[in-house]
Protein backbone atom coordinates (compact mmCIF):
# COMPACT_ATOMS: atom_id res chain seq x y z
CA UNK A 1 0.00 0.00 0.00
CA UNK A 2 2.65 2.38 1.02
CA UNK A 3 4.83 1.39 -1.97
CA UNK A 4 1.47 3.01 -4.28
CA UNK A 5 -0.39 5.49 -1.83
CA UNK A 6 1.78 7.79 -0.73
CA UNK A 7 3.72 9.05 -3.81
CA UNK A 8 -0.01 9.36 -5.29
CA UNK A 9 -1.39 11.17 -2.49
CA UNK A 10 1.56 13.23 -2.74
CA UNK A 11 1.35 14.03 -6.43
CA UNK A 12 -2.36 14.69 -5.89
CA UNK A 13 -2.21 16.98 -3.64
CA UNK A 14 0.61 18.47 -4.75
CA UNK A 15 -0.83 18.76 -8.63
CA UNK A 16 -3.85 20.10 -7.30
CA UNK A 17 -2.44 23.21 -5.47
CA UNK A 18 0.21 23.66 -8.77
CA UNK A 19 -3.23 23.61 -11.11
CA UNK A 20 -5.47 25.72 -8.97
CA UNK A 21 -2.23 28.19 -8.01
CA UNK A 22 -2.20 29.06 -12.26
CA UNK A 23 -5.91 29.55 -12.78
CA UNK A 24 -7.12 31.07 -10.05
CA UNK A 25 -6.03 34.25 -8.94
CA UNK A 26 -5.67 33.49 -5.38
CA UNK A 27 -1.91 35.10 -3.68
CA UNK A 28 -1.73 32.36 -1.27
CA UNK A 29 -2.36 29.62 -4.02
CA UNK A 30 0.36 31.66 -6.41
CA UNK A 31 2.65 31.68 -3.45
CA UNK A 32 2.06 27.55 -2.74
CA UNK A 33 2.69 26.92 -6.16
CA UNK A 34 5.91 29.03 -6.75
CA UNK A 35 7.02 27.21 -3.47
CA UNK A 36 6.03 23.42 -5.24
CA UNK A 37 7.75 24.37 -8.76
CA UNK A 38 10.81 25.14 -6.63
CA UNK A 39 10.67 22.00 -4.55
CA UNK A 40 10.35 19.85 -8.06
CA UNK A 41 13.22 21.85 -8.82
CA UNK A 42 15.15 20.41 -6.81
CA UNK A 43 14.40 17.29 -6.68
CA UNK A 44 14.66 17.43 -10.33
CA UNK A 45 18.37 18.36 -9.39
CA UNK A 46 18.57 14.94 -7.66
CA UNK A 47 17.29 12.82 -10.25
CA UNK A 48 20.17 14.85 -12.38
CA UNK A 49 22.72 13.00 -9.70
CA UNK A 50 21.33 9.62 -10.08
CA UNK A 51 20.98 9.89 -13.69
CA UNK A 52 24.92 10.70 -13.94
CA UNK A 53 25.42 7.78 -11.27
CA UNK A 54 24.31 5.44 -13.52
CA UNK A 55 26.19 6.99 -16.13
CA UNK A 56 29.15 6.08 -14.33
CA UNK A 57 27.37 2.82 -13.46
CA UNK A 58 27.79 1.80 -17.33
CA UNK A 59 30.74 3.50 -18.00
CA UNK A 60 33.52 3.01 -15.24
CA UNK A 61 33.35 -1.09 -15.47
CA UNK A 62 34.23 -0.79 -19.36
CA UNK A 63 37.29 1.35 -18.51
CA UNK A 64 38.72 -1.60 -16.70
CA UNK A 65 37.87 -4.51 -19.43
CA UNK A 66 40.86 -4.99 -21.52
CA UNK A 67 39.19 -5.74 -24.40
CA UNK A 68 36.65 -3.45 -24.23
CA UNK A 69 36.01 -1.39 -27.37
CA UNK A 70 34.41 1.45 -25.49
CA UNK A 71 37.73 1.68 -23.28
CA UNK A 72 38.75 4.92 -25.11
CA UNK A 73 35.46 6.60 -25.34
CA UNK A 74 34.21 5.61 -21.71
CA UNK A 75 37.78 6.68 -20.38
CA UNK A 76 37.27 10.58 -21.89
CA UNK A 77 33.57 10.81 -21.09
CA UNK A 78 34.16 10.10 -17.39
CA UNK A 79 37.75 12.22 -17.36
CA UNK A 80 35.49 14.87 -19.22
CA UNK A 81 32.67 14.85 -16.21
CA UNK A 82 35.08 14.67 -13.87
CA UNK A 83 37.19 17.96 -14.55
CA UNK A 84 34.02 19.54 -15.49
CA UNK A 85 32.57 19.10 -11.81
CA UNK A 86 36.22 19.72 -10.52
CA UNK A 87 35.63 23.07 -12.14
CA UNK A 88 32.15 24.05 -11.54
CA UNK A 89 32.75 23.13 -7.70
CA UNK A 90 36.60 25.21 -7.56
CA UNK A 91 35.01 28.36 -10.11
CA UNK A 92 31.26 27.86 -10.32
CA UNK A 93 29.46 27.92 -13.13
CA UNK A 94 30.32 31.28 -14.40
CA UNK A 95 34.36 30.63 -14.03
CA UNK A 96 36.26 31.53 -16.66
CA UNK A 97 37.56 28.23 -17.49
CA UNK A 98 34.26 26.73 -17.19
CA UNK A 99 32.66 29.61 -19.55
CA UNK A 100 35.94 28.62 -22.40
CA UNK A 101 35.16 25.24 -22.14
CA UNK A 102 31.62 26.25 -22.80
CA UNK A 103 32.56 28.00 -25.70
CA UNK A 104 35.13 26.57 -27.58
CA UNK A 105 34.01 22.93 -27.23
CA UNK A 106 30.41 22.62 -26.21
CA UNK A 107 28.75 25.32 -28.02
CA UNK A 108 30.60 24.13 -31.56
CA UNK A 109 30.05 20.81 -30.71
CA UNK A 110 26.41 21.48 -30.86
CA UNK A 111 26.84 23.86 -33.79
CA UNK A 112 28.50 20.74 -35.54
CA UNK A 113 25.92 18.17 -35.11
CA UNK A 114 22.73 20.88 -35.80
CA UNK A 115 24.70 21.34 -39.68
CA UNK A 116 24.95 17.57 -39.68
CA UNK A 117 21.34 17.38 -39.12
CA UNK A 118 20.95 19.53 -42.52
CA UNK A 119 22.84 16.44 -44.36
CA UNK A 120 20.89 13.65 -42.46
CA UNK A 121 17.43 16.04 -43.79
CA UNK A 122 18.23 16.05 -47.66
CA UNK A 123 19.66 12.55 -47.40
CA UNK A 124 16.31 11.32 -45.74
CA UNK A 125 14.35 13.22 -48.19
CA UNK A 126 16.23 11.92 -51.08
CA UNK A 127 15.44 8.24 -49.73
CA UNK A 128 11.68 8.69 -49.18
CA UNK A 129 11.40 9.65 -53.27
CA UNK A 130 13.34 6.23 -53.90
CA UNK A 131 11.75 4.00 -51.27
CA UNK A 132 7.91 5.40 -51.25
CA UNK A 133 6.91 5.85 -54.33
CA UNK A 134 3.09 7.33 -53.29
CA UNK A 135 1.27 10.65 -53.70
CA UNK A 136 1.77 11.54 -49.69
CA UNK A 137 5.46 11.32 -50.22
CA UNK A 138 5.35 13.35 -53.49
CA UNK A 139 3.20 16.40 -51.93
CA UNK A 140 5.59 16.27 -48.88
CA UNK A 141 8.91 16.65 -50.97
CA UNK A 142 6.76 19.40 -53.34
CA UNK A 143 6.07 21.51 -50.37
CA UNK A 144 9.30 20.88 -48.68
CA UNK A 145 11.12 22.32 -51.97
CA UNK A 146 9.05 25.46 -52.51
CA UNK A 147 9.68 26.41 -49.29
CA UNK A 148 13.32 26.16 -49.54
CA UNK A 149 12.93 28.17 -53.02
CA UNK A 150 10.74 30.56 -51.07
CA UNK A 151 13.40 31.11 -48.23
CA UNK A 152 15.89 32.15 -51.03
CA UNK A 153 13.73 34.38 -53.72
CA UNK A 154 16.21 34.24 -56.36
CA UNK A 155 13.81 35.01 -59.43
CA UNK A 156 10.50 36.66 -59.05
CA UNK A 157 9.99 37.84 -55.54
CA UNK A 158 6.60 39.39 -55.98
CA UNK A 159 5.25 35.68 -57.12
CA UNK A 160 7.09 34.14 -54.53
CA UNK A 161 5.88 36.50 -52.05
CA UNK A 162 1.60 35.66 -52.79
CA UNK A 163 3.03 31.92 -52.54
CA UNK A 164 4.30 32.63 -49.62
CA UNK A 165 1.26 33.87 -47.87
CA UNK A 166 -0.36 30.82 -49.57
CA UNK A 167 1.90 28.25 -48.28
CA UNK A 168 2.27 30.33 -44.79
CA UNK A 169 -2.08 30.03 -44.51
CA UNK A 170 -1.68 26.60 -45.13
CA UNK A 171 0.83 25.10 -42.33
CA UNK A 172 -0.19 28.39 -39.93
CA UNK A 173 -3.52 26.19 -40.41
CA UNK A 174 -2.58 22.81 -40.20
CA UNK A 175 -0.01 23.42 -37.24
CA UNK A 176 -3.01 24.92 -34.95
CA UNK A 177 -4.69 22.09 -35.56
CA UNK A 178 -2.07 19.27 -34.63
CA UNK A 179 -1.59 21.61 -31.62
CA UNK A 180 -5.04 21.77 -30.77
CA UNK A 181 -4.97 17.70 -30.55
CA UNK A 182 -1.68 18.10 -28.90
CA UNK A 183 -2.82 20.08 -25.86
CA UNK A 184 -5.77 18.60 -25.52
CA UNK A 185 -4.19 15.19 -25.10
CA UNK A 186 -1.68 17.29 -22.52
CA UNK A 187 -4.64 18.32 -20.94
CA UNK A 188 -6.31 15.14 -20.39
CA UNK A 189 -2.94 13.41 -19.42
CA UNK A 190 -2.26 15.83 -16.65
CA UNK A 191 -5.50 15.15 -15.48
CA UNK A 192 -5.48 11.41 -15.02
CA UNK A 193 -2.38 11.69 -13.10
CA UNK A 194 -3.88 14.90 -10.70
CA UNK A 195 -7.14 12.75 -10.28
CA UNK A 196 -4.66 9.83 -9.00
CA UNK A 197 -6.21 7.75 -11.76
CA UNK A 198 -2.54 6.99 -13.60
CA UNK A 199 0.60 6.77 -11.35
CA UNK A 200 3.26 6.83 -13.51
CA UNK A 201 5.82 7.73 -10.27
CA UNK A 202 5.02 4.93 -8.66
CA UNK A 203 4.29 2.03 -11.57
CA UNK A 204 0.27 2.24 -11.85
CA UNK B 1 -7.77 36.74 -16.47
CA UNK B 2 -10.09 35.69 -18.80
CA UNK B 3 -8.41 32.72 -20.61
CA UNK B 4 -7.62 31.65 -16.93
CA UNK B 5 -11.37 31.65 -16.29
CA UNK B 6 -11.51 29.65 -19.39
CA UNK B 7 -8.54 27.28 -18.90
CA UNK B 8 -10.64 26.85 -15.63
CA UNK B 9 -13.68 25.98 -17.05
CA UNK B 10 -11.77 23.58 -19.81
CA UNK B 11 -10.23 22.06 -16.73
CA UNK B 12 -13.58 21.12 -14.75
CA UNK B 13 -15.86 20.29 -17.53
CA UNK B 14 -12.49 17.35 -18.85
CA UNK B 15 -12.98 16.43 -15.00
CA UNK B 16 -16.42 16.05 -15.28
CA UNK B 17 -16.57 13.95 -18.92
CA UNK B 18 -13.74 11.87 -17.71
CA UNK B 19 -15.62 10.71 -14.35
CA UNK B 20 -19.07 10.16 -16.52
CA UNK B 21 -17.09 8.22 -19.22
CA UNK B 22 -14.92 6.41 -17.38
CA UNK B 23 -18.09 5.23 -15.36
CA UNK B 24 -19.96 4.16 -18.57
CA UNK B 25 -17.25 2.32 -19.83
CA UNK B 26 -16.43 0.40 -17.11
CA UNK B 27 -19.96 -1.29 -17.08
CA UNK B 28 -19.40 -2.02 -20.69
CA UNK B 29 -16.08 -4.15 -20.87
CA UNK B 30 -13.99 -1.88 -23.19
CA UNK B 31 -11.81 -2.43 -25.99
CA UNK B 32 -8.58 -0.46 -27.17
CA UNK B 33 -7.86 -1.84 -30.72
CA UNK B 34 -7.47 0.44 -33.67
CA UNK B 35 -7.34 3.67 -31.60
CA UNK B 36 -3.39 4.33 -32.80
CA UNK B 37 -2.55 1.26 -34.85
CA UNK B 38 1.33 2.20 -34.63
CA UNK B 39 1.65 1.24 -30.99
CA UNK B 40 -0.32 -2.14 -31.66
CA UNK B 41 2.52 -2.94 -33.27
CA UNK B 42 4.97 -2.60 -31.55
CA UNK B 43 4.76 -5.37 -29.36
CA UNK B 44 4.91 -7.57 -32.02
CA UNK B 45 8.49 -6.19 -32.54
CA UNK B 46 9.65 -8.17 -29.19
CA UNK B 47 9.27 -11.81 -30.98
CA UNK B 48 11.01 -11.00 -34.24
CA UNK B 49 14.26 -9.12 -32.69
CA UNK B 50 14.11 -11.69 -30.04
CA UNK B 51 14.13 -14.61 -32.96
CA UNK B 52 16.77 -12.69 -34.66
CA UNK B 53 19.13 -12.15 -31.52
CA UNK B 54 18.86 -8.84 -31.43
CA UNK B 55 17.04 -6.24 -29.26
CA UNK B 56 15.08 -2.89 -29.39
CA UNK B 57 16.63 0.29 -28.67
CA UNK B 58 13.56 2.82 -27.65
CA UNK B 59 14.62 6.54 -27.55
CA UNK B 60 12.73 9.01 -25.93
CA UNK B 61 13.76 12.03 -26.20
CA UNK B 62 14.88 15.45 -24.20
CA UNK B 63 11.23 15.80 -22.53
CA UNK B 64 11.76 15.68 -18.94
CA UNK B 65 8.76 16.24 -15.81
CA UNK B 66 9.76 19.86 -15.63
CA UNK B 67 8.93 21.29 -18.65
CA UNK B 68 6.28 21.81 -21.08
CA UNK B 69 7.30 18.22 -22.74
CA UNK B 70 7.01 15.69 -19.35
CA UNK B 71 3.52 14.79 -20.54
CA UNK B 72 4.13 13.90 -23.74
CA UNK B 73 6.77 11.48 -22.58
CA UNK B 74 4.80 9.83 -20.39
CA UNK B 75 2.45 9.46 -22.68
CA UNK B 76 4.96 7.85 -24.86
CA UNK B 77 5.64 5.48 -21.91
CA UNK B 78 2.57 4.14 -21.42
CA UNK B 79 2.17 3.27 -25.00
CA UNK B 80 5.59 1.48 -24.36
CA UNK B 81 3.50 -0.16 -21.71
CA UNK B 82 3.19 -3.80 -23.50
CA UNK B 83 6.21 -3.60 -25.01
CA UNK B 84 8.39 -3.54 -22.30
CA UNK B 85 5.69 -5.71 -20.39
CA UNK B 86 6.58 -8.49 -23.13
CA UNK B 87 10.04 -7.82 -22.85
CA UNK B 88 10.70 -8.34 -19.49
CA UNK B 89 8.43 -12.15 -19.89
CA UNK B 90 10.98 -12.89 -22.62
CA UNK B 91 13.91 -11.42 -20.99
CA UNK B 92 15.01 -9.15 -24.44
CA UNK B 93 14.81 -6.06 -22.28
CA UNK B 94 14.84 -2.83 -24.64
CA UNK B 95 18.05 -0.27 -24.61
CA UNK B 96 15.99 2.54 -23.48
CA UNK B 97 18.04 5.94 -23.86
CA UNK B 98 16.82 9.20 -22.68
CA UNK B 99 18.00 13.04 -22.46
CA UNK B 100 16.52 14.20 -19.04
CA UNK B 101 17.16 12.99 -15.56
CA UNK B 102 13.88 12.86 -14.66
CA UNK B 103 12.77 10.77 -17.28
CA UNK B 104 15.27 8.71 -17.11
CA UNK B 105 13.81 7.59 -13.90
CA UNK B 106 10.58 7.14 -14.74
CA UNK B 107 11.52 5.11 -17.77
CA UNK B 108 13.50 2.90 -15.15
CA UNK B 109 11.23 2.44 -12.76
CA UNK B 110 8.55 1.45 -15.63
CA UNK B 111 10.74 -1.26 -16.68
CA UNK B 112 11.33 -2.48 -13.16
CA UNK B 113 7.91 -2.58 -12.38
CA UNK B 114 7.06 -4.42 -15.56
CA UNK B 115 9.99 -7.37 -13.85
CA UNK B 116 8.02 -6.62 -10.56
CA UNK B 117 4.92 -7.87 -11.99
CA UNK B 118 6.49 -11.05 -13.48
CA UNK B 119 7.95 -12.03 -9.86
CA UNK B 120 11.01 -11.87 -11.87
CA UNK B 121 13.07 -8.59 -10.30
CA UNK B 122 16.03 -10.83 -9.86
CA UNK B 123 16.57 -10.42 -13.49
CA UNK B 124 16.26 -6.97 -14.20
CA UNK B 125 19.92 -4.90 -14.69
CA UNK B 126 19.78 -1.04 -13.95
CA UNK B 127 22.46 -0.02 -17.28
CA UNK B 128 19.27 -0.87 -19.32
CA UNK B 129 17.67 2.74 -19.33
CA UNK B 130 19.96 5.11 -19.89
CA UNK B 131 20.81 8.66 -19.52
CA UNK B 132 23.16 10.19 -22.01
CA UNK B 133 23.41 13.79 -22.47
CA UNK B 134 21.73 17.06 -21.62
CA UNK B 135 21.11 18.60 -24.43
CA UNK B 136 18.52 17.14 -27.16
CA UNK B 137 21.16 17.56 -29.92
CA UNK B 138 23.81 15.85 -27.79
CA UNK B 139 21.23 13.33 -26.44
CA UNK B 140 20.40 11.90 -30.32
CA UNK B 141 24.19 11.86 -31.25
CA UNK B 142 25.04 9.76 -28.27
CA UNK B 143 21.89 7.54 -28.49
CA UNK B 144 22.68 7.13 -32.20
CA UNK B 145 25.82 5.42 -31.12
CA UNK B 146 24.10 2.90 -29.80
CA UNK B 147 23.07 1.63 -33.38
CA UNK B 148 26.54 0.35 -33.64
CA UNK B 149 27.79 -0.50 -30.21
CA UNK B 150 24.99 -3.26 -29.69
CA UNK B 151 23.18 -5.31 -32.23
CA UNK B 152 19.97 -3.25 -32.72
CA UNK B 153 16.81 -5.23 -34.68
CA UNK B 154 14.50 -2.12 -34.07
CA UNK B 155 14.49 1.51 -32.97
CA UNK B 156 11.56 3.27 -31.47
CA UNK B 157 11.75 6.86 -31.47
CA UNK B 158 9.19 8.45 -29.52
CA UNK B 159 8.58 11.12 -27.28
CA UNK B 160 9.54 14.76 -27.83
CA UNK B 161 11.59 14.99 -30.51
CA UNK B 162 12.85 18.10 -33.34
CA UNK B 163 15.18 17.86 -36.15
CA UNK B 164 17.47 16.29 -33.76
CA UNK B 165 15.23 12.75 -34.71
CA UNK B 166 17.21 12.61 -37.78
CA UNK B 167 20.50 11.57 -36.54
CA UNK B 168 18.65 8.54 -35.61
CA UNK B 169 17.04 7.71 -37.81
CA UNK B 170 20.07 8.05 -39.96
CA UNK B 171 21.74 5.73 -37.90
CA UNK B 172 19.10 3.27 -37.72
CA UNK B 173 18.34 3.26 -41.73
CA UNK B 174 22.21 2.72 -42.15
CA UNK B 175 22.22 0.02 -40.16
CA UNK B 176 19.44 -1.34 -41.53
CA UNK B 177 17.15 -1.24 -38.79
CA UNK B 178 13.10 -1.58 -38.77
CA UNK B 179 12.05 1.74 -37.58
CA UNK B 180 8.89 3.49 -35.68
CA UNK B 181 8.26 6.65 -34.19
CA UNK B 182 6.12 9.89 -33.45
CA UNK B 183 6.33 13.05 -31.95
CA UNK B 184 3.93 15.89 -31.31
CA UNK B 185 6.36 19.04 -32.91
CA UNK B 186 5.72 19.73 -36.21
CA UNK B 187 9.13 19.51 -37.20
CA UNK B 188 9.76 16.34 -34.98
CA UNK B 189 6.92 14.84 -37.72
CA UNK B 190 8.19 16.04 -40.83
CA UNK B 191 11.87 14.82 -39.72
CA UNK B 192 10.54 11.40 -39.00
CA UNK B 193 7.87 11.27 -41.45
CA UNK B 194 10.66 10.90 -44.45
CA UNK B 195 12.51 7.33 -42.89
CA UNK B 196 9.28 6.23 -41.10
CA UNK B 197 6.48 4.18 -42.91
CA UNK B 198 2.96 6.03 -42.21
CA UNK B 199 1.60 2.85 -40.30
CA UNK B 200 4.79 2.66 -38.26
CA UNK B 201 4.70 6.76 -37.91
CA UNK B 202 2.88 8.19 -34.50
CA UNK B 203 1.36 11.61 -34.89
CA UNK B 204 0.58 14.34 -32.78
CA UNK B 205 -2.27 13.68 -30.54
CA UNK B 206 -2.11 9.75 -31.87
CA UNK B 207 1.14 9.69 -28.89
CA UNK B 208 -1.78 9.90 -25.99
CA UNK B 209 -4.30 6.89 -27.54
CA UNK B 210 -0.88 4.47 -26.85
CA UNK B 211 -2.32 3.32 -23.58
CA UNK B 212 -5.49 3.05 -24.61
CA UNK B 213 -4.22 1.10 -27.69
CA UNK B 214 -2.29 -1.16 -25.67
CA UNK B 215 -3.65 -1.76 -22.08
CA UNK B 216 -7.68 -0.97 -22.96
CA UNK B 217 -8.07 0.15 -19.82
CA UNK B 218 -11.39 1.89 -19.34
CA UNK B 219 -9.94 5.32 -17.96
CA UNK B 220 -7.59 6.20 -20.90
CA UNK B 221 -10.63 5.49 -23.38
CA UNK B 222 -12.41 7.35 -21.15
CA UNK B 223 -9.96 10.22 -21.60
CA UNK B 224 -10.04 9.48 -24.97
CA UNK B 225 -13.96 10.44 -25.17
CA UNK B 226 -13.26 13.58 -23.09
CA UNK B 227 -10.96 14.55 -25.21
CA UNK B 228 -13.30 14.44 -28.12
CA UNK B 229 -16.19 16.09 -26.14
CA UNK B 230 -13.27 19.36 -25.10
CA UNK B 231 -12.35 19.57 -28.61
CA UNK B 232 -15.79 19.90 -30.05
CA UNK B 233 -15.89 22.53 -27.37
CA UNK B 234 -13.31 24.00 -28.96
CA UNK B 235 -14.23 24.22 -32.10
CA UNK B 236 -17.28 25.62 -30.95
CA UNK B 237 -15.67 28.16 -29.43
CA UNK B 238 -13.62 29.16 -32.44
CA UNK B 239 -16.55 29.24 -34.75
CA UNK B 240 -18.41 31.97 -32.03
CA UNK B 241 -15.45 34.07 -31.88
CA UNK B 242 -15.15 34.10 -35.61
CA UNK B 243 -19.05 34.70 -36.33
CA UNK B 244 -18.30 37.71 -32.94
CA UNK B 245 -15.76 38.92 -35.25
CA UNK B 246 -17.51 39.61 -38.69
CA UNK B 247 -20.78 41.02 -36.58
CA UNK B 248 -18.48 43.20 -35.12
CA UNK B 249 -19.14 41.87 -31.66
CA UNK B 250 -16.27 41.97 -28.64
CA UNK B 251 -13.50 44.05 -30.43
Amino acid sequence: MFRWFIPTAIAVVCGFLVLLGYLLPVPILASIRVDLVRWATVLGAFALLLAYGSVLRVHLPRIFQKQSRHRVASSLLIGSAVVSLLLVLTQGPGGALVQAIVKSVLIPGESALLALTAVTLVLSGMRLLRTRRHINSAVFIAVTALYLFIAVPIAFPRVLEVILQFVDAAATGGMRGLLLGVVLGIVMTGLRIILGIDRPHSGG
Amino acid sequence: MSSQLAALALVLIGTVALTVYGMGLRRKKPRGGGLAPAFGGLANEVGRVAEEGATIHVALGSGGLLDENGLTSIAALQGLSALTELSAAYETPPSITTGDPTLFLIADNQLRDAYARLGNLRNYKSGLVRYTAPSPMLYAAMAATLCFDEPVGTTIILGAFDQEASLLTSAAVTKGEKLFGGATSAVGLATLYSDIGEDQLVVGEKMFAGGAEVTGRSAFLASLSAEDLLRWLVVAGILVAACASLAGLGG
